[in-house]
């Protein structure tokens, strides 16, 4: 049997394009520091550390042991992780399970990416395979998939381009009521429309930017949970899937939506929220969750992903945005943070969306609270195909 | 204490490359046409000015007294095909042929040739009769664009090439028969998917075993 285990504490930096006054090891510090005064705790109180990031985005390598002064993981348990964009919440589960184990009290877990020190090309560059076969350049990217992705949607009039420069707006909304967001421009169905295309249909506004800075999370069984925190967010389930069955060119990005296993990463979204919904018992995640937090690379996905999840019939999403179903006040908020679109930290992305999830149980939204949000889901994907999903609760 | 930028020989080298005068601006101008070419050049310009903002900013925290470090790694790596890739690759160099495997259980196409089929999870391509030839004829099912060619905020350097590139899905295989490639490419707007491309052949003195074996994909 293993041990209940609750979020006790989060901390967030600020997040942006550059930061080059600040160091990496400043950064994550900042992070821990805030997630620790949450928490009410001191490092001492802390078991365990462990770090997510995306190896050699920032031209490093063995960053978890140049963090040590920032992270305070000296003498302590833990491991460095790295799985693609759903780095975060590898991080975020593999807390949830050492956690649940009850070998250690409070244990703390760190997701930051500072890509004004270089570029992320470079890391992915390296990925394995593409040596022999990505001569081009071009599926290193996931561009193509996601134009692909795209344009499928639009061809199965699941939504119009007009509906997708909506939802973008109702993104930027909500990141203008979160401090922590790096995008906090209130945009217009006009300029998102009118904004430069890349690939066909894809427009640089519906796409994730490159930020800066960390986030921070501290999980804790119940015993300590209940000791420490007013307001701790129960975990009740987390999952993980890795949705790479048969990718014909290893991680390139070629997943069609004519292919069986749909778009790149929808089949990993899909099953990952299905088990967690079978496991949980919850048979209709609209009415049964209060708030979702997932991982939208872009606008596009954010609305396939509802699909995905299925919080709406399959070409639903159109009708969702019409009917603003995802908004701050509408029956199902989405990414009240403004989500992945708004805000892309790529170490801290995935963690983030785990990080808001507990955030909405626990009630420490400030502006981007969902009123009396009681149990809230955090969904991420990634480029190494694993997804993650996880069920948060007020009570337990 | 005001520090000082001073740009690296690189940048000369990258300013000479936006100018057009590398291989990869070669390439792009012998297999675009010239619609999709200025398409190309835009993206330069795109990069150029990125650049320049992020010298400005470099300057201004230089100016504000912090130290920033410049650090270039070069990464240099040999790595093995393996058996299947191996024979895959002497196969394109020799005879000019695509192979892939066909799972026996589900019949699936595995491409490129890998060891294990991915949803039956039995070992493939120990057998002759697991391998077979697709064609260099396919449809083109995605593309990437350079839309705006990425500099190395570091070094200036540019990233990637300035090719397009298309997703071609080759004929005698099924949906998953996928290959990446250089693709010939008009304008932009027109791009669709489902249209038609075919390899272009190096002859036979420059093929190496590598993918670049075939120049491009032309559409047809």
């Amino acid at each position: 049997m293993s041990e209940r285990i609750a979020v006790v504490g989060v901390g967030q930096t600020e997040f942006k394009s550059r930061w080059l006054e600040i160091s990496q090891v400043e950064m994550v510090h900042l992070a821990v520091k805030r997630a620790l005064e949450n928490a009410h705790l001191t490092i001492k109180d802390i078991d365990a550390v462990f770090v997510g990031n995306m190896e050699l985005f920032e031209g490093n390598y063995q960053v978890d042991m140049w963090l040590t002064e920032g992270d305070g993981a000296y003498l302590k348990s833990g491991m460095k992780i790295q799985t693609g964009g759903s780095t975060g919440s590898s991080v975020c589960t593999t807390l949830f399970d050492h956690a649940a184990t009850g070998l250690f009290g409070a244990i703390l877990g760190i997701g930051y990416e500072k890509q004004d020190e270089g570029s992320s090309d470079f890391g992915l560059r390296l990925v394995s395979e593409d040596t022999f076969f990505d001569i081009a350049n071009g599926g290193r990217g996931a561009g193509p998939a996601m134009a692909a992705m795209a344009l499928d949607m639009l061809k199965r009039q699941s939504v119009t381009e007009e509906q997708i420069a909506q939802l973008r707006v109702q993104e930027s909304e909500n990141a203008c009521r979160n401090p922590h967001a790096h995008l906090r421009k209130r945009l217009t169905v006009e300029e998102v429309m009118n904004s430069r295309l890349l690939i066909p249909p894809l427009r640089i506004l519906h796409m994730c930017p490159a930020s800066v800075g960390a986030c921070a999370m501290i999980v804790a069984p119940e015993k300590v949970a209940k000791k420490i925190s007013p307001n701790p967010a129960w975990v009740v389930d987390w999952v993980t899937v890795h949705g790479g069955t048969l990718p014909p060119l290893g991680h390139m990005g070629v997943y069609m939506e004519e292919t069986e296993l749909g778009p790149q990463w929808a089949f990993g979204v899909e099953q990952a929220s299905l088990k967690l919904y079978k496991r949980c018992g919850i048979t209709n995640p609209r009415k049964e969750i209060d708030v979702i937090e997932v991982y939208n690379m872009s606008t596009w996905h954010e609305a396939e992903w509802w699909e995905r999840m299925h919080l709406c019939e399959k070409n639903g999403a159109g009708k969702l945005i019409k009917e603003r179903a995802t908004a701050m006040d509408g029956d199902i908020p989405v990414n009240p943070s403004g989500g992945v679109v708004s805000t892309n930290a790529i170490g801290a992305s995935a963690m983030q969306r785990f990080a808001e999830a507990a955030i909405q149980v626990r009630h420490e939204g400030g502006e981007r609270q969902v009123p009396n949000a009681k149990t809230a889901m955090a969904v991420t994907a990634g480029g190494d195909s694993y997804s993650a999903a996880a069920l948060f609760r007020k009570s337990l | 204490m005001k520090g000082k930028v001073v740009r690296p020989d690189w940048v000369k080298h990258t300013e000479m490359s936006l100018r057009g005068l590398e291989e990869g601006e070669r390439k792009c101008k012998e297999i675009s046409k010239p619609a999709y070419y200025g398409y190309a050049e835009a993206s330069y310009a795109l990069g150029r000015e990125k650049f320049e903002g992020e010298m400005r900013l470099y300057q201004k925290a230089l100016d504000a007294g912090y130290v920033i470090v410049d650090t270039v790694v070069h990464l240099p790596f040999r790595e093995s095909a393996g058996h299947r890739l191996s024979r895959f690759f002497t196969t394109l160099r020799d005879e000019t042929k695509i192979l892939a495997l066909k799972c026996p259980s589900c019949q699936r196409v595995i491409f490129p040739p890998r060891p294990v089929c991915g949803f039956c999870r039995i070992t493939v391509g120990e057998k002759e009769e697991d391998w077979l030839a697709l064609s260099d004829e396919g449809t083109v099912v995605s593309f990437q664009v350079a839309s705006e060619r990425e500099v190395d905020r570091v070094t200036g350097q540019l990233v990637g090439q300035p090719n397009p590139c298309g997703f071609i899905r080759l004929d005698g295989g099924d949906e998953w028969t996928i290959l990446v490639h250089y693709l010939e490419m008009v304008d932009i707007e027109k791009l669709q998917r489902g249209m038609r491309a075919k390899a272009v052949w190096r002859p036979r003195e420059e093929r190496r075993g590598r993918m670049t074996d075939i120049a491009y994909f032309r559409l047809i």
